[in-house]
């Protein structure tokens, strides 16, 4: 055996320290296969022995092995043969070859058979080093290629199962909470009649707006199911910004006036166009809108503006109040899912009264929506004094 | 790739959706059982919608609870 560095050799087995490598070591002759079990446990591995391919194959059928070094020239069955069997019975387990010089044809033919590499003899420390590591690594991919495929199989069931269960109980679950709240009414008037006491009117008032956060719930959970579309296909055209400002005006004045705000819009005099989805794009203003709606005091002013930068070649969409404004610290989570900048302050049941509940989609639809469109979505923000969210598009000829 | 970050986004807000409704769905069963236990009265008109609200709490407990369930399970 030739020299060998008294350092220890390390083999990577750093990606997963927790997957076992069983190894199996087919040769007949006793000393050498001795020394393979003193070769590999100087590199750091206990190796199981057989002393042929029958005795190897029988071993394999008790014990998973992942990788087996074999002889090629063996009696009883030789390297071929056994390398053969084991790739037909367990195709994942990795053959290395061990052979000498004179059957190097016979190592090649190994590895035309779906061996994984070839060592010659004398074998030399650094090779089977070299050879086992790269080995390893293989396996190892193999393994987190499976993990990543397993795992995207449980995403898919998982997300098959959201779709089924939003789809039921979106409709299924609107009629208990409708009976639910019409036997809650007729209860509070029942009660209205006897004397109650505080405590009776604290456990009501819990009961009604739980009711109202759950029917919220189930309202908005169609948002929910459609999240994913908008960063689907956008059917995109050349749109002009004015109109959808326009549009979104109409639509939703009236319920500023019943909450007695001053809502108006700026247009750009010289009309930009832009390349949008217009409906996905309209539900992202409107949603922006509404949010201002959700968090602007009677009396208080939104602004809806759209500003060419003709040096930039920029159109600036925003919707600006004069509202609660966000907690500096709270900015950088408004546009997660479920994130309602009151949840800590206060619950309240509608979509339009001040500080009204939600599910808290809203602004991250927003967000994908503008992504989707290659847009940018920018926030500022003071509390106590108002928002102005900005979503600036790029402007088309 | 997209579609998976997607997809595992989706199936989050679902799973935090879940998790929202069974939290109100808490709040609603303590709240009616401490009125039920407050109320204390006769009056059949009462015990009859509360026998009601019952009724229909169990049936959403069914939906927000079992049915998520069961299709786990298939």
């Amino acid at each position: 055996m030739q020299s060998v560095n008294t350092e220890k050799p390390a083999v990577n087995t750093k990606t997963h320290p927790k997957w076992k490598h069983n190894i199996l070591v087919i040769e007949d002759e006793p000393e050498v296969r001795e020394s393979y079990i003193d070769m590999f446990d100087f590199l750091g591995f206990k190796v199981d022995v057989a002393e042929n391919g029958m005795a190897g194959l029988e071993k394999l059928k008790k014990k998973p092995y992942q990788i087996v070094f074999t002889d090629l020239n063996m009696p009883v069955m030789d390297g071929l043969q056994t390398l053969r069997l084991i790739k037909k019975n367990y195709p994942d387990t990795e053959v290395i070859v061990i052979t000498g010089f004179a059957t190097i044809e016979n190592a090649i033919k190994a590895m035309k058979q779906g061996a994984f590499d070839y060592i010659t003899k004398p074998v030399s420390f650094e090779h089977v080093r070299i050879v086992l590591n790269r080995c390893i690594q293989t396996i190892n991919a193999r393994r987190e290629n499976q993990q990543l495929k397993d795992l995207n199989d449980r995403l898919r069931e998982l997300n098959e199962i959201k779709n089924k269960f939003i789809t039921l109980t979106n409709h299924e679950l609107r009629t208990p909470l409708a009976v639910l709240k019409g036997y809650f009414d007729l209860l509070s008037m029942e009660l209205k009649e006897i004397p109650t006491p505080e405590l009776i009117n604290e456990y009501m008032g819990i009961i009604q707006s739980t009711i109202n956060e759950m029917s919220e719930m189930v309202e908005n959970m169609h948002d929910l199911s459609l999240l994913n579309n908008y960063t689907q296909q956008l059917a995109k055209k050349k749109y002009k910004i004015n109109q959808l400002i326009l549009n979104i005006y109409k639509k939703m004045k009236s319920l500023f006036e019943l909450r007695k705000i001053d809502f108006s819009y700026r247009l750009d005099p010289r009309d930009p166009l832009v390349l949008i989805d217009p409906q996905k794009m309209e539900k992202a203003v409107r949603e922006l809108v509404q949010n201002a709606l959700k968090y602007t005091p009677e009396n208080g002013k939104v602004l809806l503006r759209v500003k060419l930068d003709l040096n930039k070649n920029l159109v600036y969409l925003s919707v600006a109040d004069n509202g609660i404004g966000i907690p500096h610290d709270k900015l950088g989570l408004i546009f997660e899912p479920f994130y309602e900048v009151q949840n800590e302050m206060h619950h309240s049941s509608s979509k339009v009264e001040f500080m009204g509940g939600g599910i808290g989609v809203g602004l991250s639809m927003v967000k994908e929506i503008t992504e989707a469109h290659g847009a940018e979505l920018t926030v500022e923000s003071t509390p106590g004094k108002g928002s102005i969210f900005t979503i600036i598009l790029k402007a088309v000829d | 790739m997209k579609e998976n970050k997607n997809m595992s986004q989706d199936v989050l807000r679902y799973e935090e959706l879940l998790e929202l409704l069974r939290t109100r769905l808490s709040v609603l069963n303590t709240s009616v059982f401490l009125l039920e236990e407050n109320l204390n009265i006769n009056d059949p008109k009462t015990n009859e919608y509360l026998e009601k609200i019952n009724d229909e709490l169990e049936r959403i407990r069914k939906i927000i609870i079992e049915i998520p369930e069961k299709f786990r399970s298939n």
